[in-house]
């Protein structure tokens, strides 16, 4: 319990917790087409779980002061998307995020003058994913969850950002 | 005011660009084609004449702003809407360095875009 205690600790100690919770979309409404709902905070990581074979994985690329990359993994474990549906609703799924992390970058620009850009995503597959895994020990790891709903079916999406220790702004 | 507008969309979403035609499903407007790279987009500005393009800024290999830049110098009658989840203000004055005549952020409204391009247009058809 201890640990535990002093693990979160640490981890809403970390100097940029607060900007990037302060810069976090509380709501996202994609075009009415989907809704993003922040369903938790950012917390500064000790590691990154291994994903699903249902997480649908997504990576963005940052660079400028906060360089590392995004990666989103929707959760689509008993959702049931059919052949069909899948085209469109990974489109839709790629252009939420690009519109979430869109948003939370503008708003660190704004309220803190951190000042990052975002590459266009690309998918990348489970065993792509377990690799980066296993490098991301020298990185900073945060994580952070939010909501997509569409289509009346709910979707845990978890996001987790890395960034090079000693770069950009980590020392602020 | 029967004039009819063409206007070619370029952006590497595909739910963008679908979401974007939707928007502007209007007699007014012709749309001439959906690009989903800067590559794409100059091939169909070799063949078709487009009034307005909307480009987004964020894309693979090209970005939206060096497109933005090829079409303000290489193709003067063809304007450009820029549009990005991004919105620093420094994104903002690049784009309009570029010679883009408008920026809107990411998720738009119907009527903000429409307002935009008709904006646009009242600037075109003055000159």
């Amino acid at each position: 319990m201890k640990e535990l205690v002093k693990q979160q600790e640490t981890s809403l100690d970390h100097p940029l917790i607060h900007q990037f919770n302060s810069s976090l979309p509380r709501e996202v409404n994609i075009y009415n087409q989907a809704f993003l709902i922040l369903d938790r905070p950012i917390v500064k990581a000790q590691r990154i779980h291994c994903p699903t074979e249902h997480e649908l994985a997504l990576h963005f690329a940052t660079t400028g002061e906060l360089e590392g990359s995004f990666t989103c993994l929707l959760d689509t474990y008993k959702k049931d998307i059919s052949d069909a549906e899948k085209s469109t609703f990974l489109s839709l799924y790629s252009e939420s995020m690009n519109i979430l992390l869109g948003r939370f970058l503008s708003n660190l620009d704004s309220e803190f003058d951190i000042l990052s850009a975002l590459n266009a995503p690309h998918s990348i597959t489970r065993d792509k994913i377990l690799t980066f895994i296993k490098k991301t020990t020298e990185l900073e790891k945060y994580s952070f969850g939010y909501t997509l709903i569409s289509n009346f079916k709910e979707y845990d999406c978890r996001i987790i950002f890395t960034q090079k220790l000693n770069s950009g702004v980590s020392n602020v | 005011m029967s004039n009819k507008y063409h206007i070619l969309i370029v952006d590497d979403s595909d739910f963008s660009r679908g979401k974007i035609s939707e928007m502007l499903d209007n007699p007014r407007y012709n749309i001439i084609g959906e690009a989903g790279n800067a590559k794409e987009a100059i091939n169909v500005l070799k063949d078709r004449i487009a009034h307005i393009c909307i480009v987004d800024v964020v894309m693979p290999d090209v970005s939206g702003i060096e497109l933005a830049e090829y079409i303000s110098t290489n193709i003067k009658k063809t304007k450009v809407i820029m549009i990005s989840s991004l919105a620093q203000e420094s994104i903002v004055i690049d784009s309009i360095s570029a010679g883009a005549s408008d920026f809107i952020q990411k998720p738009f409204t119907q009527e903000e875009l429409v307002t935009s391009i008709e904006k646009i247009i009242s600037e075109i058809e003055e000159d």
